[in-house]
């Protein structure tokens, strides 16, 4: 195995050249928590190594007119410290319970949603806010919603000379109301056996469930038609049909299952006060 | 072969150090095998246990996650810099006060997470401590006498109010 070759270009136009140049066999570097641990498992072997960390627009968070805008170098750890707006609960909260304090002073949110684990925390917050990815690349810049930008287990629809630069939350109407609940097998440091974001936008009229762990692919559901009367059964059962979790070493088929339901129960629960 | 290295400074403990790096080398092996600096430990190389855990410009992070060439320009803390003048710090001298270290290996992680957690945070809760420190695994002590030394620290944190039983997650799950 030849060891990988590093580097740390200063413009977004430099680090989709080195991506060009080096067709497939160069991995982009934010926080590192996925790909440091998928070397060292020798899951991937890059010959070159793409910090983007040197890019300064890179690192910004900040509220533009298209939204809440997270840089592709911006630490989870930032959003806690910087948002505390409460339309964006949900992702909020899911920030704050990924993995552990000093992981989240290197793992990045575009990280988390690029790297497209079924398990990834931001996603079902994201996917009910309606947030999308940008992607920058030889052919010029384009935008995806995150619920189609992920198409299946660690599958995006970045190209391998793309960048995803930044990931974008919709202005969110006031007095929208979003929440997130993690199953975890403990109560530190683990994975999502399963997750649920709830959202409900009092002037679009929509009502979002989005559940993580349990699909390959995002999974969204809209429940606009029942925004005057919420029932929970009926959200449950919607997710239910569209959900196919599977037996792993953290949890059964059935666990998972179970705990959706009740994680949109309360989920439910919390937002009616 | 020797592979190309990459030149790296950084400030270690208050000390400058300048060297290279193979590109894939973490900022953990360059601390114990070129800094030989090894208070901090391995223990599971993935990020998931904190034996790794140094400060880099502020931030607790984990060292196996981080290459050597990313720490180029940071400030970098090791356990070995929490002793000042021969004296054990504060939170050191609790933990030996509070039987909070057994086999050991978890405590440079364990100092460095509650170290930082102190700075940012003078008066934790409990609930804030247990946050902190969630990253550092240990198999010895089952936590209770970290925390108290933890706790002993946070000036002005109110008296414990006994054992605490963590519900799962938190919350209790049921399906009203």
């Amino acid at each position: 195995m030849t060891a990988p070759q590093y580097e740390r270009p200063n413009t977004i136009d430099g680090v989709v050249s080195l991506l060009a140049e080096n067709s497939g066999d160069a991995a982009l570097l934010a926080g590192g928590t996925d790909l440091l641990a998928q070397m060292r498992s020798r899951l991937v072997r890059p010959g070159l190594l793409v910090d983007v960390k040197g890019v300064e627009e890179l690192r910004r968070l900040e509220q533009t007119d298209a939204g809440l805008s997270i840089g592709a170098a911006v630490i989870l750890n930032r959003i806690l410290e910087e948002q505390d707006r409460p339309e964006l609960a949900a992702l909020v909260q899911a920030v704050g319970e990924l993995a552990s304090y000093p992981i989240r002073n290197r793992a990045t949110l575009v990280g988390n949603v690029t790297n497209a684990s079924p398990c990834a925390d931001t996603v079902p917050p994201l996917c009910a806010m309606g947030a999308s990815v940008e992607l920058q690349g030889p052919r010029g810049s384009r935008r995806i919603p995150v619920v189609e930008y992920i198409t299946g287990n660690r599958e995006t629809r970045r190209a391998a000379d793309e960048v995803a630069t930044q990931v974008t939350v919709p202005p969110l109407s006031r007095g929208t109301w979003s929440g997130f609940r993690k199953r975890k097998r403990v109560r530190g440091h683990d994975l999502a056996l399963a997750s649920v974001a709830l959202l409900r936008d009092p002037e679009r009229r929509r009502l979002r469930l989005a559940v993580g762990s349990c699909t390959p692919q995002p999974c969204l559901v809209e429940l606009d038609d029942m925004y005057d009367r919420p029932d929970v059964d009926e959200a449950n059962r919607r997710v239910q049909d569209g959900i196919h979790p599977i037996d792993d070493v953290r949890a059964s088929i059935e666990y998972r299952r179970d705990m959706v339901e009740v994680m949109i129960r309360r989920l439910f629960v919390e937002m009616r006060g | 072969m020797r592979e190309k290295e990459l030149p790296i400074k950084l400030v270690v403990n208050g000390v400058p150090w300048e060297g290279t790096a193979p590109a894939e080398m973490t900022l953990l092996r360059l601390l114990r095998e070129r800094i030989a600096l090894t208070g901090t430990k391995e223990g599971c190389g993935i990020g998931e246990c904190g034996a790794c855990t140094v400060i880099v410009d502020g931030r607790p992070v984990p060292s196996c996650l981080m290459l050597a060439v990313e720490a180029d320009g940071c400030q970098v803390r090791t356990v070995e810099g929490e002793v000042r003048d021969g004296e054990l710090s504060p939170l050191q001298q609790a933990f030996v006060e509070h039987h909070a270290v057994q086999c050991g290996y978890c405590t440079p992680g364990m100092l460095m997470s509650a170290q930082a957690l102190l700075e940012r945070n003078p008066h934790p809760s409990d609930e804030e401590i247990l946050e902190a420190i969630a990253g550092n695994l240990c198999r010895c002590t089952g936590y209770a006498a970290i925390v108290a030394a933890i706790r002993a620290c946070a000036d002005g944190a109110p008296p414990p109010t006994g054992a605490q039983r963590p519900e799962t997650n938190g919350e209790e799950v049921s399906r009203d």
